[in-house]
């Protein structure tokens, strides 16, 4: 039995098609999901790395850092880099949306800090040395 | 006048295919997509405040953060469709709704501003089945280019994965990416579910782990090579089981998608199909790396196409001088 043109003209156009979308992904580093680049792991990993914190700043003047945890509420923490180029107002919702995904009161915080910082890693698995930090961006609540 | 002479990759991809590989093929994806719906708690997207919603292209359109119920739903909904086409229940419309309820809880899921790749080998490779023609389901098995391509497509779109993969850490890291202390370093980063003693004590093995990138460099790079070849198709679920089962046990992350895919795909290509005997219609043997000549019942196809599967059992010969073939009906 044979598929026919159509058959074979739906063959061509989905596979080649297919190829054609991932390279297209590839080359210009499109990240449209479900097209991607593919960088999985692809920067290379010295002793050197880079943290974003945020950090509340409370109304006694004490710094700590925020945690978030849970599958989709940690990864939430890649929007960081975005944070200093928001508007003022898209800042604070968001800095109010973390301190309630880390259930902590707002009341009680006066400003969300956000931190650069430099380190040295420790191959023996021991804290890593701080080498330099500089704040990002400061959102008053 | 002669027909205009197609190259290789074009006549391969159009050649003649039994139709129990391209069923096999769509049981195995729909099962890998049920599982993947039933195994991650997709409904815990609704926990991430809706003001950190942050969509993926792919539901760019949606207004806001979907409910819970929502969710719920759609993940019930892609399971049950999943399993319905694996056992081959309306599989042309089951199918397509098991694969846009994975595509659309995953979006959702990946809508925090990291950019996810578990489900992206699976959603891709499922895509030309989703237009596939298929056998009925008390059809006699036939060999035609309608069951040919769709199993190839797949295979194509697997192997461009892997080997984008591995282009984008040349393209990005060069040779460093295995040359240098950088797998030591992921493995001094990353915390094993089994404890992070694990990984300080493998990251001291430095030389060892610079292998090991090597080998998965390697692997991504030549992922389309082996699944050309019918006889080394058979290493990339293997070989993807041991990457993928090293990441999960040094960073804890689950590409178990990725596995099931690699087995979904390369196995039934790695497969002789025989004609039915005595009602039973079946794969004949594994074509694994090691069996280097080729068995002396195994007549050369008629276009010899290395993936052309009309080659049958002494007891019925294969057709001669035509893509086309049908078996004799199941009695």
């Amino acid at each position: 039995m044979s598929g026919g043109r159509w058959s074979d003209l739906r063959a061509r156009v989905l596979t080649y098609g297919l190829v054609a979308l991932l390279v297209f992904g590839v080359v210009n580093e499109v990240e449209a999901w479900p097209v991607t680049s593919y960088r999985l792991f692809s920067a290379v990993r010295t002793d050197r790395g880079l943290r974003t914190d945020l950090q509340l700043v409370a109304r006694d003047g004490s710094v700590r850092p925020l945690r978030l945890d849970g599958d989709t509420v940690s990864t939430t923490a890649h929007q960081y880099r975005t944070l200093p180029a928001d508007a003022p107002a898209v800042q604070r919702r968001k800095a109010l949306a973390w301190l309630d995904a880390a259930g902590v009161d707002p009341a009680t915080v006066r400003a969300v800090r956000l931190v650069r910082v430099g380190l040295r890693l420790d191959p023996d698995g021991g804290a890593p040395t701080e080498l330099w930090r500089h704040t990002l961006v400061e959102v008053e609540l | 006048m002669s027909p205009v002479p197609r190259p290789g990759f074009d006549r391969r991809l159009l050649a003649p295919g039994p139709s129990q590989r391209v069923v096999l093929v769509h049981r195995l994806l729909a099962a890998a997509i049920a599982f993947r719906l039933l195994e991650r708690p997709w409904w815990r997207s609704a926990h991430r405040p809706a003001e950190l919603f942050d969509p993926v292209w792919v539901i760019g359109w949606l207004p806001g953060q979907p409910p819970l119920a929502l969710l719920v739903a759609l993940q019930a909904l892609g399971v049950a469709a999943g399993i319905a086409a694996a056992a081959r229940l309306a599989p042309r419309l089951t199918f397509p709704i098991a694969w846009a309820c994975l595509v659309f809880v995953a979006a959702v899921w990946g809508s925090s501003g990291k950019v996810m790749h578990n489900e992206v080998l699976l959603v891709t490779a499922a895509v030309p089945l989703l237009v596939a023609d298929l056998p009925r389901r008390h059809e006699a098995p036939t060999v035609s280019t309608r069951w040919g391509w769709p199993p190839r497509a797949a295979a194509v779109a697997l192997g461009a994965v892997y080997l984008a993969t591995g282009v984008q850490k040349l393209r990005h890291s060069g040779l460093r990416w295995v040359f240098s202390d950088n797998m030591a370093w992921v493995v001094r980063q990353g915390t094993s579910p089994f404890g992070r003693d694990l990984n300080l004590w493998l990251g001291r093995h430095e030389v060892v782990l610079a292998a090991v990138a090597g080998g998965a460099l390697a692997f991504e790079l030549g992922a389309p090579l082996l699944l050309w070849f019918r006889r080394t198709r058979l290493l990339v679920p293997v070989i993807s089981l041991t990457m993928h089962g090293s990441i999960w046990l040094l960073l804890g992350l689950n590409y178990s998608p990725w596995v099931l895919t690699a087995a979904a795909v390369s196995i039934p290509l790695a497969l002789h199909w025989s004609p039915p005997v005595d009602g039973r219609p079946g794969a004949r043997h594994l074509d694994l790396p090691w069996r280097l000549a080729p068995a002396d019942d195994e007549p050369v196809a008629a276009d010899a196409s290395p993936d052309l599967d009309v080659s049958a059992a002494g007891d019925v010969p294969p057709p001669a001088t035509s893509r086309q073939a049908t078996a004799p009906p199941v009695t």
